[in-house]
């Protein structure tokens, strides 16, 4: 079973902007200059998890 | 690939306020972009009250955006006026799909006059053996049978009423069609049936859809895309396999969580 997980938005009010990018080709997160690496590293991690 | 494809529709900064100003003042979106390419579904999913309902009804011009550019086939749709000539043609060209298949039909009008309405408005039958002729053709189309134009929407299951929805939006030959929730009120059971139906008028017609679902299960059958949507903002768009396998944003991660049943492809990589 999976675990419900909660979003805890009021993340978002932390006065940063925010903006759609594109963080691997075609696949968009509307993101913080701050939060674009975590994303980056994130999606890295699924493409290294497939390859095995 | 998909950049090379042409762009039927494109949000630009939608903003919809709805009591600007007043004390009940509602921002249902907020800034909100994106494209949907000609022939595809794009899934919008977003919890209830997100403005998934409020961004299909701006794209259709049911309100008039309080900012923002809505460009269908490279025209500006935003800025028309209602009632003008431009506003009509468009009309024709989108049509919409809603969620509750026993409010959307007008309970005293004879299933082919419900089907008929826009053949009507827009002039598109010859004659009155053209107009049942069509009647006919889009309720087989729909997979209901043609002798029951005479019955009245009551007669009728939720799913076959919303068949009679799908003849109706059909009837004025749209090119893009915004389904609202079409099957969030129906039967499990029925449900894949009004999906497989709309798959398949998709391919026989080339239509463009964009698919409103509250659910990232229901959506990610028919959706070549999809978009996500929180407070009145897309937080995440990609392909329906990457939206639904390596999601990124921690809403999207959370609303996929909450799918009760395990998705059997994951299964099987697991
Ligand atoms: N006509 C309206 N007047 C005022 N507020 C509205 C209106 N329509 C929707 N809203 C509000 O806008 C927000 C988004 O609603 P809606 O687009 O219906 O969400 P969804 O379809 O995702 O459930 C909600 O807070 C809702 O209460
Ligand atoms: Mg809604």
């Amino acid at each position: 079973m999976r675990e419900r997980i909660y979003y805890d938005a009021s993340a978002e009010n932390d006065g940063a902007e925010r903006s759609m990018v594109e963080i691997t080709p075609g696949h968009f997160v509307f993101a913080s200059e701050d939060e674009i690496q975590g994303y980056k590293d994130q999606a890295a991690k699924y493409a290294e998890a497939e390859q095995k | 690939m998909a950049e090379e494809r042409e762009k039927l529709v494109q949000v630009r900064h939608l903003v919809q306020t709805f009591n600007p100003g007043k004390k009940s003042e509602v921002r249902a979106i907020q800034d909100v972009s994106f494209d949907i390419y000609r022939g595809e579904t794009l899934g919008l999913v977003g919890e209830s009250g997100s403005g998934k309902t409020t961004t299909g009804r701006a794209i259709i011009r049911l309100y008039k955006p309080t900012s923002g550019e809505i460009l269908f086939d490279g025209n500006d749709i935003a800025g028309l006026h209602n009632g003008s000539k431009q506003m009509k043609e468009f009309r024709r060209e989108m049509q919409m799909i809603f969620q509750d298949p026993y409010a959307s039909l007008n309970p005293r009008m004879k299933v082919k006059d419900i089907i008929a309405e826009g053949i009507d408005i827009h002039h598109l039958a010859k004659d009155d053996a053209d107009r049942d002729a069509q009647v006919a053709n889009l309720l087989q189309l729909v997979g209901l049978n043609p002798d029951h134009a005479t019955r009245y929407p009551h007669e009728f299951s939720g799913g076959q009423r919303q068949r009679i929805g799908i003849a109706r939006a059909l009837a004025v030959q749209p090119q893009f069609i915004i389904a609202d929730e079409p099957i969030s009120a129906l039967d499990v059971s029925i449900q894949a049936q009004v999906v497989n139906l709309l798959k398949n008028i998709q391919e026989q017609r080339n239509l463009t859809y964009l698919f409103i679902a509250h659910d990232l299960s229901m959506v990610k059958y028919i959706s070549d895309r999809i978009a996500v949507m929180h407070y009145g903002r897309i937080v995440e768009l990609s392909t329906a396999d990457e939206v639904y396998n390596h999601p990124l944003h921690p809403y999207t991660q959370s609303l996929l969580s909450a799918i009760p049943i395990p998705d059997p492809e994951k299964q099987k990589n697991a």
